[in-house]
Parts: C-alpha cells; structure tokens; sequence
C-alpha cells in the first residue's frame, strides 16, 4: 500500500470538493470585482491592499528563515545519525536542558526556523525536553535578538539582561515541564520521509536505506545535494502553508483588533501582563523587532508587563501555533501552550513584585 | 493525477519566485521591508528557483509515486499570491492603515507622566505670594484674586515654563519648493531629549497624521519607522501647531521650519510632555522615493 506524503487527514473527498469550490468561487468573485471596478479604488479594495501588503511585509521576511530551517533540517536529517544527537547530549537530564537552552547563542535563526529544526532533532532521537527548550531558547538569546533588543531600550540596558535570563530560565522550566508524562509527540505524517531515490522509509527504518544504496558510506556529494533539496521541497509544503495560514490570521488580528482595547482592560499588575502576553501572541511579530515594538509601551505599561510581551512573543504567537499544529500533534501543542503562557506570566509577576510597579 | 499535483506545485513555486524576483529587482522590495533584510530574501530567492528547476526535473523525468491526492495545503499557497496579482498594494497604503502604533518623539524620554497637567502644579509651586495678601486673605476674602504684579509675574513665569497651546504662535502654510533635503533634521529629533531640542530651529519633512489625542488645530509631522518589515512599522512624529487643521489632508508630505516648544498631552489618564513645533513655516511637498519612505532605527 503506497503512503501518501503530507497528505491532509483522512477527509471525504466531497469535503475538500467543497471547499475548492468554494476557495475559487471567492477568488472569481474577487478577481471579477477588482476588474468590475477599474480604476476607481473602493474602501474595501483599500483595506485589501492593507491587508496584502502587511501578508507580503511578514511572508518575505519568514518565508527565507522557514527556508533556512528546512534546509538545515534535511541536513540533519541526511548527515545527523541518532548516535551522534545522544553522544553530543550530556547524560544528566538538567545539564541536558541547560545545554540545549545554551545552543541559541551559537544559532541566530528566529522562531520561523527553529521548528522545522526542532522537528527534524526530535526525528532523529533527540528527547523531547531538551529539544523544546531549544526551540523556546533560541529565538531569545541569540545575539541578534539581544542586540536588537540593546537598540531599542538604549537608556534602559538592564532589559537585555532581563530578556536574556528570563528567556533562558523560561527555556528550562517549560522544557522540564513539557516531557513530563510526553512520548511520541509528532504528527504521524511527519515521519514518512520522502527520499530522493522515490521509496518512502520511516526514519528509523535504515536497512531499507542501505538496501536502495543509500549507505552513508558510499554516498556522493551530488546524491546528498539532491537528498537535501528533496527533503526541503517536501518539508515546505506543510510548513509553508501553515506559515501562510497563521501569517493571515496575524495581519487579520493587527488590522481588526485595536490596541486601545487591549490597552483599556490592562488596570493592575496581573491584568496588565496578561494584556501584553495578549498582545505579543496577536501581532506575531518577529523577535528581531518586537523590541522596538515594546519600547512605545513603556509609557504606558511597566518593565514587568513589557517583559511579558518580549518573552512571550517569541515563543509563542499565531505564527508559531500555526506551524506547530502542522508539525506536532494537536494535545502536545495545546499542553505546549498552556505551559508556555503560565512560565511566562509567572516569571513576569515574579520580575513585577521584585521592580516593583503595576 | 500524480502528475498534475505535481503541476500545481510547480506553478507554486513558479509564481513566489517570480514574485520575490520581480520584488527584488525592481526595488520595490523596499515597499515590504527595511533594506537589512534584503540579503535574506535573496537568499530565500535563490533557495526558491532551485526547488523551482528540481521540481521541474521531478514533473519531466520522474513518475509520479510521491503524491496521489490534492492537498488543501496548495489552496492557501494560491492566497498571497492571488492578493499579489490583483491587490498590488503602493506607498501610500502604509499610511491609511488602521490601529497602528503611535509614539510621539519615538526615542526622547519624556517627563514623567502626571496624573495632572503641569500648568495647575507649577502655578501652585512658583508664584511668590507675599504674606501680607495672604492674611489679608484670610481675615476678610478668601477669594482675592493676586495683585496685577503678581500675575504679571505668574504670566511671565508660566511662559518661560509653558504655554497653553492656543496661545502659541502657529505655522504657517506658504508656497515654496522644499529644496535642502539635508535639512531634514526628522531622525536626529527622534532621539533627543526634550531640554536637548527645545528652544532649538529645526526643520523636518514628514507626512500628515491627525490623531485625537492632539490639541485643537495640532496636526502630527511624522513618518513610519520600519524595524524589520512594515507589519511592525510604528508612527512616530513631531506635532505641529496650525492654525485649522481642517486646511491639512492627511497622509499628504510636508515640510516644516519652526520652533521647539513644548505641549502637555492627556494619554490614557495621564499627562506627557512632547516636544511641539511652532512658530515657523509649512511648505506641501512631493512624496518621496521608496528609498526614503521609511526611517529605519
């Protein structure tokens, strides 16, 4: 029985013939509409250019970090044996967690890449834990980040430090909370690896690698070149489209969703960050310039709360929630998130009663 | 059919290739996001054509036996690109967009807020009253209202420290062509404190917000600040006084000489002290190149 790549779930066929018909209906509609009107531009053919250009603003800065993630992905998952991630890993579960929170200093990609790379750690035997705490660490205490995060608050350096520890302790905690009672968390789909030589092979699965010649050993450049691109052309189709579908949904959410709102209901010190956590996980913004972002806050919010939103967003946003449905399993996310939202706000009211302030 | 999925996606990568190509070739990349980002995309571009000639290969000299069904996925592809083609947006879009960020003087601090303005406060601190009114005052009116020297005195003093925005001497709209573009002192204002800039002449080119939290006949002179894409683009300016606003459309370029003064604005129950441009000189302009639309921190 063939498998089917990254196909969708097991859907009746009416309903994905539904839903086509239903996709192109909108697309003539829009398309008739737009010839319809000419020249003359509407209210509504301006709030769709609005709309189109913050899309294109967030998938053209993604979409090359999404490329860089798969790519090194496919990398690993073409050179990295499962010897090499255990043998790499220190042996004592604590020191595992604060090495592999360690690692964002030495990988400065953003949240939009590190997924598709925590994904294919975990498929080549990484435990869940450490390889969480990567993917939370790394879009936080990388330098660009950090150094970012100095420009923005240049009369404010302790923030960096703020970022930097809270990012890196938050890292640690979730990782350790996340592997409790957490055994196979990616999606089924996921580990079906497409190879270049046309045979589907589960990851595990390496004598039937060496049976199609595809013995590490006696493997030329140009067949891993290809093994490569293979794996990469593979994996951005799920992952470029649940990148699209959560960078839709974040345009929606910052042209629909006024700030004042949010800004109105944030009274005191518990409401106030969770307002902000609201807010980073709304914009989806990338933690290069969510610094710059958070300072036109200080005015209005305390350290603690901006702290809360410079933490939060980079590990957990619409984006991100996007592209880890499409790479995990729907109850590890959720637990996930869960657990994502309650080390940051409790780390932000800890911060909030130590500088004081609502 | 394996074939024709195979299609599809090639006409995916295709069309984001051809995008991206003709985004950064024709420079109108710069619409989308700041010019630090522009190696990345190039190299997106070029992981995008290789993928784009692989999958080629794949459609012409392999079968079909990876895919057999359609994938809901390809549809959300087919949306950026869709919106591209028939919604292109321009420059002047970024300006009309709703619930974005507002920070006036972006980088100054400014004093600390104040739950009242400082007007009441500093009238209270600052006006000697002699001792006698005062019992005077107190034995027969409370209500005496200060001897003419003292007012005079409170006036004074109130001036060099503030003034009340109606009574601060407008810019004026005149006919000209704005010629020194070094002139633009809009960046550098950015990031100075208020006691650095007021008093200063300074001259900026911006376009024309109008927010509600400005005085009467106050426009804003501003520009969006671009960090890495335009999703997180902030407007930050310098309000202006005028004398109507109404004459002032938004989004329209301008250029403005004046003077640094200072004005207390009300934001969400407290009051901020920014820095205000007066008494000067407002000349419309053209919009600028796309190179120049965004100030860059």
């Amino acid at each position: 029985m063939r498998r089917q790549i990254l196909s969708d779930k097991k859907s009746p066929l009416n309903i994905k013939k539904i839903i086509i018909f239903i996709f192109t209906l909108g697309l003539l509609f829009w398309l008739s509409y737009t010839i319809a009107t000419g020249e003359i531009e509407t209210a509504l053919e301006t709030k769709v250019k609005g709309f189109t250009l913050i899309l294109w603003s967030i998938l053209l800065e993604a979409l090359p970090f999404v490329l860089l993630g798969t790519i090194i992905s496919s990398l690993i998952q073409v050179y990295v044996s499962e010897d090499t991630i255990l043998k790499i890993l220190p042996k004592n579960n604590f020191i595992r967690l604060i090495f592999a929170s360690c690692l964002g200093l030495i990988f400065p990609v953003c949240e939009c890449a590190i997924i598709p790379i925590t994904r294919g750690l975990i498929k080549k035997g990484m435990p869940v834990g450490p390889a969480i705490a990567f993917m939370i660490a790394t879009p936080i205490v990388n330098p660009v980040v950090l150094l970012s995060t100095y420009n923005a608050f240049p009369n404010m350096p302790e923030m960096v430090v703020y970022r930097g520890v809270l990012g890196f302790v938050g890292a640690i905690i979730i990782g350790f909370l996340v592997e409790r009672g957490t055994k196979n968390v990616l999606k089924k789909d996921s580990n079906n690896i497409s190879c270049s030589c046309g045979h589907d092979h589960h990851h595990h699965d390496e004598s039937s690698c060496r049976s199609h010649h595809h013995d590490r050993s006696k493997r030329n450049g140009l067949a891993t070149i290809k093994e490569v691109i293979a794996h990469t052309n593979i994996e951005l189709k799920s992952v470029g489209a649940y990148l699209i579908f959560g960078a839709i949904i974040a345009t929606a959410m910052q042209l629909f969703i006024s700030k004042d709102l949010l800004f109105s209901v944030g009274g005191n010190r518990g409401l106030s960050i969770i307002v902000m956590m609201s807010l980073a996980f709304v914009l989806s913004l990338c933690s290069e310039a969510d610094a710059f972002i958070a300072s036109t806050f200080m005015l209005h919010f305390s350290s603690a709360s901006v702290l809360a939103f410079l933490i939060t967003g980079p590990m957990i946003d619409i984006k991100n929630t996007m592209m880890l449905f499409g790479a995990f399993k729907k109850r590890f996310v959720i637990k996930l998130i869960g657990i994502i939202l309650l080390v940051c706000f409790s780390l932000a009211i800890i911060v909030s009663y130590m500088l004081g302030g609502v | 059919m394996g074939k024709n999925y195979k299609i599809i996606w090639l006409l995916i990568l295709c069309f984001l290739s051809f995008i991206i190509g003709v985004l950064l070739f024709s420079e109108n990349i710069l619409l989308y996001l700041s010019p630090r980002m522009i190696p990345i995309v190039c190299f997106g571009f070029i992981v995008l054509l290789i993928l784009f000639f692989y999958q080629l290969r794949e459609l012409f000299f392999k079968k079909a036996n990876n895919e057999n069904t359609f994938s809901l996925n390809y549809l959300l592809f087919f949306v950026p690109i869709f919106l591209f083609f028939t919604s292109t947006p321009n420059a002047d879009i970024i300006n009309e967009l709703p619930n974005q960020s507002i920070d006036i003087s972006y980088g100054a601090e400014t004093i600390e807020a104040r739950e009242q303005p400082v007007q009441e406060n500093e009238y209270e601190e600052n006006i000697p009253i002699p001792e006698e009114i005062t019992t005077e005052e107190n034995e027969y009116n409370e209500n005496i209202s200060m001897p003419e020297e003292t007012s005079i005195k409170a006036e004074d003093l109130l001036t060099e420290i503030k003034m009340d925005v109606e009574d601060m001497p407008p810019c004026i709209l005149t006919e000209g062509i704005r010629q020194d573009t070094s002139a633009d002192q809009f960046k550098e204002c950015l990031y100075f404190e208020l006691e650095e800039i007021i008093g200063n002449e300074v001259t900026m080119y911006g376009f024309i917000f109008k927010y509600e939290s400005l005085p009467e006949d106050t426009i804003l002179i501003a520009r969006q600040i671009v960090s890495c894409c335009v999703a997180d683009a902030v407007v930050g300016g310098f309000p202006v006084k005028v004398i109507n606003a109404d004459d002032f459309i938004e989004g329209e370029w301008i250029e403005v000489s004046g003077m640094v003064n200072s004005v207390e604005l009300l934001s969400y129950d407290l009051y901020y002290e920014y820095p205000i441009i007066i008494d000067g000189t407002i000349i419309m302009c053209d919009e600028p190149p796309l190179d120049e639309t965004y100030i860059y921190p």
